[in-house]
């Protein structure tokens, strides 16, 4: 027998985690509440990742073993994993998902709630490392599934409530 | 104080306190629905904050979680997940109407299900408080009906943002009809587990 069967590989990222993989390859994560899903892709090597971040700064925390949980450390990792397999920044694309505020109370806290947060922080990085964001859909009150395919560069964004988009 | 090193008696203590607790919780409970409400004995997980949402059997089932925050002499976090179908059902008991399968709770239904959480929550306090000569003040309740997965991470969130390592206390509340099943989980911060073991005498490790 002859001939390759080029085989899709669906790879998980968990919470606090990223992952990077090249075409035909798709990264998903699941249930994204307060945090944030940032999918970076190099649309002419066609590689990218998917990190699912639970906090926006790493310097708050007293344990910093890993630095997938933390928006500045995990977005630090990621675009350094992909530089190191070809991809430059300055043709990276970014998208964003998640950062809900998943709880309403009745006597709002004046304090930004950590999802707002986790997407405020998601951008400035980005921005500072002069990565452009093409596309998100953040914020609101509910949760998100991320489906990214690193043959196209687009990212699915599934809820339960609020039917399905593709950014 | 560093959670990993609880020894076999503070863990044993931990769970005897969140047995009374969810005693009384469940008692408020029967009593507001007028049924019988069952507990399952609580389970402690001592889990890496980035994993502990895999203690959910399905991180993108449809649920209705309650959540509250409590101040006080403890912090600590209290989240009551419901499946969906079951939340409504709840809700209908209380309401006293038939139950109706629709893809959101009207505001009734959650406005009814918030009032759940808070005297349950209050119930499950009061016992600690009493047991422990500690004041507790909860918040009001906020309620989120959507995959459990994005239900959870919120609070999870909140006490990731110092430790790696939580300690949740969940325990299972069924009704004799077996119509409504829920879980009560209770967060406490590891500075408060400290407060809680001093209190009852096992604070050395």
């Amino acid at each position: 027998m002859s001939g390759v069967l080029v085989v899709n590989e669906v790879t998980r990222v968990e919470m606090a985690e990223f992952k990077i993989v090249h075409n035909p390859d798709t990264l998903v994560t699941s249930a994204l509440g307060s945090c944030i899903g940032v999918a970076l892709y190099d649309p002419e090597l066609k590689i990218g990742g998917l990190a699912h971040i639970m906090l926006p700064d790493s310097s708050m925390a007293r344990e910093r073993s890993n630095p997938a949980k933390f928006a500045d450390t995990a977005i630090e990792a990621m675009v350094e994993g992909l530089i190191k397999r070809g991809a430059e920044c300055s043709r990276m694309e970014a998208k964003l998902a998640g950062g809900a505020c998943m709880f309403s109370f009745a006597g709002k806290s004046p304090l930004m709630d950590i999802g707002e947060k986790n997407v405020a922080a998601a951008r400035l990085i980005l921005r500072g490392k002069g990565i452009r964001i093409v596309a998100e859909d953040t914020g609101k009150n509910y949760g998100r599934c991320a489906e990214f395919c690193c043959s196209t560069g687009k990212l699915k964004v599934k809820s339960l409530t609020r039917g399905d988009k593709e950014l | 104080m560093d959670i990993r090193e609880l020894s076999p008696l503070q863990l044993d203590a931990l769970k005897e306190i969140a047995n009374i607790g969810a005693g009384h919780a469940a008692t408020a409970l029967s009593q507001l629905v007028h049924k019988k409400i069952l507990i399952r004995s609580p389970r402690l997980g001592l889990l890496p904050v980035d994993e502990a949402s895999q203690m959910l059997e399905d991180p993108e089932a449809l649920v209705i979680g309650i959540y509250l925050v409590v101040r006080g002499d403890l912090s600590a976090n209290v989240v009551l997940i419901f499946p969906h179908d079951d939340a409504l059902a709840l809700a209908s008991m209380l309401l006293g109407k038939q139950p109706q399968s629709h893809e959101f709770p009207s505001p009734l239904d959650e406005s009814a299900l918030k009032e759940v959480g808070s005297i349950v929550t209050c119930a499950y306090l009061n016992a600690l408080s009493q047991l422990i000569h500690i004041s507790l003040i909860p918040s009001v309740p906020g309620l989120a009906s959507d995959m459990s997965g994005a239900v959870i991470d919120r609070v999870l969130i909140e006490l990731g943002q110092m430790e790696d390592y939580v300690l949740i206390i969940e325990t299972e509340l069924i009704d004799v009809s077996q119509k409504v099943m829920g879980y009560f989980m209770f967060l406490p911060h590891p500075s408060s587990i400290e407060t809680i073991l001093k209190a009852v005498g096992v604070a050395k490790m």
